[in-house]
């Protein structure tokens, strides 16, 4: 069909390699087993608690602010892991290197509300530093000892300041567009 | 560490180094490079010059909800070898970034603000789909920035034309949920 260069061709074998390794270690340890079942349930069950609180009448910029922090994470979870600066030995699926739950469901969801709680940039500051210690400095640790995270060149006190650093940013970023849009509004 | 999981780990490892030879080797400062890096800016630019400013965040949950499902499936089909980038705009991120990042969602961003009714919406993305399956990706193939495995064109179709329903339908019941809340807000104020 289409001519593969031989150097991606290499890339291609390695990476069916890998996902062969990937999948193997999925169905023997992973599938099913009670670290399984907490993962899903910490995707799922976030979200369920998250509508109950989130405040309606602004969800859309709700869902803004989460789906910032949330890529945000998502992209620092793609390098880290491409860079194998740290693994994951139990996933939802082998399809994806990332700590689904973490990316897609806890941060997001805890931010978003953090945004939500704390309007003021003072009180967000200091509940932004306080949840992203707990969440990096305790949980984090917690996951690691339970196996479901090793760290390979990696130190949680890194997380610590990206987590912090992402919410600023994402708040930074909606004050902005919401001063844009009453602006265009007026 | 069991010895399966480090199996993983140094399996990764060569992918990464691999990846990254490859990389300096035969992509850096190429021209195709150069395609896929002004692929990934250029269009952010055209889209703040043409968004509606006063539905700014609508269309920003919008644009990134595409993105993250661009992402997602561009994740699963390349983890599953269906399809595999040779040229990457840096080596950290193997996938497709200007077009997960930049192209489709704002395109489709773009199609969803011009396009309010269902109608018009539904047959401008039929087109869009058919534009960038049959034209953008043989494009890509043929510029050698982009090889096809074990997927067809034509798989693209449904995946683009669903996508692009389910979010429209999505926000619209994210935003009546809005409305909603606050209507009844104040209904209870007066």
């Amino acid at each position: 069909m289409c001519t593969i260069d031989p150097s991606t061709q290499l890339i291609l074998e390695y990476e069916k390699l890998l996902y062969k390794a990937n999948f193997q270690y999925w169905v023997n340890n992973v599938a099913f087993t009670p670290r399984w079942w907490i993962l899903l349930g910490l995707l799922v069950v976030p979200w369920i608690a998250w509508y109950s609180l989130v405040d309606k009448k602004r969800i859309v910029e709700m869902l803004v602010y989460g789906a910032l922090m949330s890529g945000i994470i998502l992209l620092i979870d793609e390098i880290g892991s491409e860079l194998t600066l740290w693994a994951y030995p139990v996933k939802i699926t082998p399809l994806f290197p990332h700590l689904m739950p973490l990316n897609y469901s806890l941060a997001p969801i805890i931010y978003m509300l953090l945004y939500q709680y704390f309007p003021k940039w003072k009180s967000f500051i200091i509940a932004a530093v306080i949840t992203s210690t707990v969440l990096t400095l305790i949980l984090l640790p917690l996951a690691t000892r339970w196996s479901f995270l090793i760290l390979l060149k990696w130190k949680y006190v890194y997380s610590t300041f990206i987590f912090i650093i992402a919410a600023l940013i994402s708040k930074l970023f909606i004050e902005t567009v919401n001063t844009i849009e009453n602006k265009s509004a007026t | 560490m069991t010895p399966e999981q480090q199996v993983i780990v140094n399996l990764q490892k060569l992918l990464h180094q691999v990846r990254f030879s490859d990389w300096i080797n035969n992509d850096i400062f190429t021209f195709g490079w150069w395609v896929l890096l002004l692929s990934l800016i250029i269009p952010w630019f055209i889209w703040y010059r043409l968004v509606d400013k006063g539905r700014l965040k609508e269309m920003l949950l919008y644009l990134a909800m595409t993105s993250s499902i661009a992402i997602l499936l561009d994740e699963i089909g390349s983890t599953l070898t269906m399809w595999v980038y040779p040229v990457k705009v840096i080596p950290i991120l193997p996938r497709l970034i200007p077009a997960n990042y930049s192209m489709v969602p704002i395109i489709f961003v773009l199609i969803y603000q011009y396009f309010p009714k269902w109608k018009s919406f539904i047959i401008a993305n039929i087109i869009l789909t058919f534009v960038f399956s049959f034209i953008l990706e043989p494009i890509l193939v043929w510029m050698n920035l982009y090889d096809l495995i074990t997927w067809k064109y034509i798989y693209s179709i449904p995946t683009y034309l669903f996508t692009a329903i389910l979010l429209k339908w999505f926000i619209e019941k994210i935003k009546l949920i809005q409305e909603n809340a606050k209507g009844f807000k104040s209904d209870r104020e007066v």
